[in-house]
């Protein structure tokens, strides 16, 4: 039987990671824990995979963080209210420290009417997500937030109303569960490996395209949805190519469980093209994924017979070039994105950009 | 790392190491030749965040590979220098070749 990871480190390892990038860094780790289980033997394999999750925890979740707007509006909303809790605690001492029920009433009942809100909100959340689709770990988490939310409420009511001895205990209590629970807001959720993503292909065109290439690797036999033939023309002034774009699908395609996708086409050059990148780029025009593609130049004799009517008659000395690279969906959230090509030749680039929508 | 443009000491490394890998640029193999090369030993969670950071600016691209069973039927991320990265690492080559230019350092005895 081969020897696995240790679970627990994989586990942790596994937590602090990104969905979209747990596959790519929990295979590392694995294979790197055979290399080592094979040399220096079992003990310490487990030892540098322990050591490594370890080490690694922080790295991976500030990536997280960094990556993740949500989570970044997050911290910067944890951050303000932690300065919010050690400041009032700072003025509480500063103001009176010989009277602390004025102090506590002068810097409490604000922060009472905002716990009130925030419970009535955390009351509500946890009410919809006893009704949605979410996962029992999230439905649980909000749970324990409503339940701390609470619990704050109750040691700050007590501060009011208890004698002006015990009252700075309670203020310390609440400052201290405070900054307890906005720290939780830190803590990354947990949540399932990416779903397989679905996505339609918006390109059109005139005929189905050929049958050879295929788009979806995910689905295989499928017939292929996106592929589309560049014509890359030196311009006869010299100064820069364009592109004639000619479409080679029709339908509007939507496909399911798809992991990743590929991306085909053909470039006809006058000189060989340096290189060729797919990005794919979000609403925002961030680039979300970017792979270089592997280029395979031939003359035209290489173009597959499907296509040999669209090329132009006297472009017989026209080198070609076959671009066919893949473009991973895993961990993408929702939204449209373009998928753009950009060929080089060295010296011009040219820009095609297609769109897709995944759900 | 400067924001700006120029490149950290560990980026350097994580990005030569990746141009000498060329096609066979992924995590283990990255760490090796980095491991190999300076003896140093790099965690994987900051080599992949000074990759996220290199994939960010522009200065390498990735791409999944199909899962094997070597790994537990998970995927490589592979890495792959871009131009804008050569030309990164050329200009901090250049920087610490002038920075350097007339400078004799002797660190044993203490004086320059």
């Amino acid at each position: 039987m081969t020897p696995q990871p240790p679970r627990r480190a994989e586990r942790l390892a596994r937590w602090s990671l990104a969905p979209w990038e747990r596959a790519a860094v929990l295979g590392d780790l694995a294979e790197e824990f055979h290399a080592i289980e094979a040399t220096r033997g079992h003990r310490a394999a487990r030892r540098w995979y322990w050591r490594q999750t370890i080490v690694s925890i922080w790295p991976n979740v500030l990536r997280r963080v960094q990556r993740d707007e949500r989570r970044q509006k997050q911290l910067r909303h944890c951050a303000q209210n932690m300065l919010f809790g050690v400041s009032m605690l700072a003025l509480y001492y500063l103001a009176d420290r010989n009277d602390p029920r004025r102090a506590s009433t002068v810097f409490g009942i604000p922060v009472v009417v905002c716990y009130a809100s925030l419970l009535l909100g955390a009351g509500v959340q946890a009410a919809a997500a006893l009704f949605s689709e979410r996962v029992e770990m999230a439905r649980s988490q909000r749970r324990v937030r409503a339940g701390l939310a609470t619990v704050l409420l109750a040691l700050l009511c007590l501060s009011l109303i208890s004698p002006p001895s015990l009252a700075w205990q309670w203020l310390g209590g609440y400052a201290l569960l405070f900054l307890v629970v906005e720290s939780l807001r830190l803590w990354p959720r947990w949540r399932p490996d990416p779903a397989p993503a679905v996505f339609s292909v918006g390109s059109k065109g005139e005929r189905p395209l050929t049958p050879d290439a295929q788009v979806l690797t995910s689905v295989p036999n499928k017939p292929l949805g996106m592929s589309d033939l560049l014509l890359l023309h030196p311009a006869a002034s010299g100064t820069r190519p364009e592109i004639a774009w000619q479409r080679r699908s029709l339908v509007q395609r939507t496909f399911r469980e798809a992991q990743s996708f590929r991306v085909c086409a053909i470039v006809k050059v006058e000189d060989r093209p340096s290189s060729a990148i797919v990005d794919l780029v979000g609403e925002s025009g961030q680039v979300v994924r970017g792979i270089d593609v592997p280029l395979r130049i031939g003359d035209l004799g290489a173009v597959p017979p499907t296509w040999d009517d669209a090329v132009d008659a006297d472009n017989t000395a026209a080198h070609f070039a076959e671009i066919d690279g893949r473009v991973d969906l895993q961990g993408l959230t929702p939204g449209r994105y373009a998928v753009r090509l950009t060929v080089t030749d060295g010296e011009h680039v040219s820009v095609r950009e297609e769109s897709i929508q995944v759900r | 790392m400067g924001r700006s443009g120029t490149l950290g000491e560990f980026e350097q490394a994580v990005l030569l190491a990746v141009a000498h890998l060329e096609d066979d640029a992924y995590g283990v193999t990255i760490r090796r030749e980095i491991e190999v090369r300076t003896r140093r030993n790099a965690a994987i969670g900051a080599l992949y965040t000074a990759l996220e950071r290199l994939e960010r600016r522009g200065l390498v691209r990735s791409t999944m590979s199909d899962p094997t069973p070597t790994r537990g039927g998970r995927s490589k991320r592979h890495f792959r220098i871009t131009p804008s990265g050569r030309a990164a690492l050329r200009q901090s080559r250049e920087f610490l070749t002038k920075m350097w230019a007339g400078l004799d350092l002797d660190v044993r005895a203490g004086r320059s």
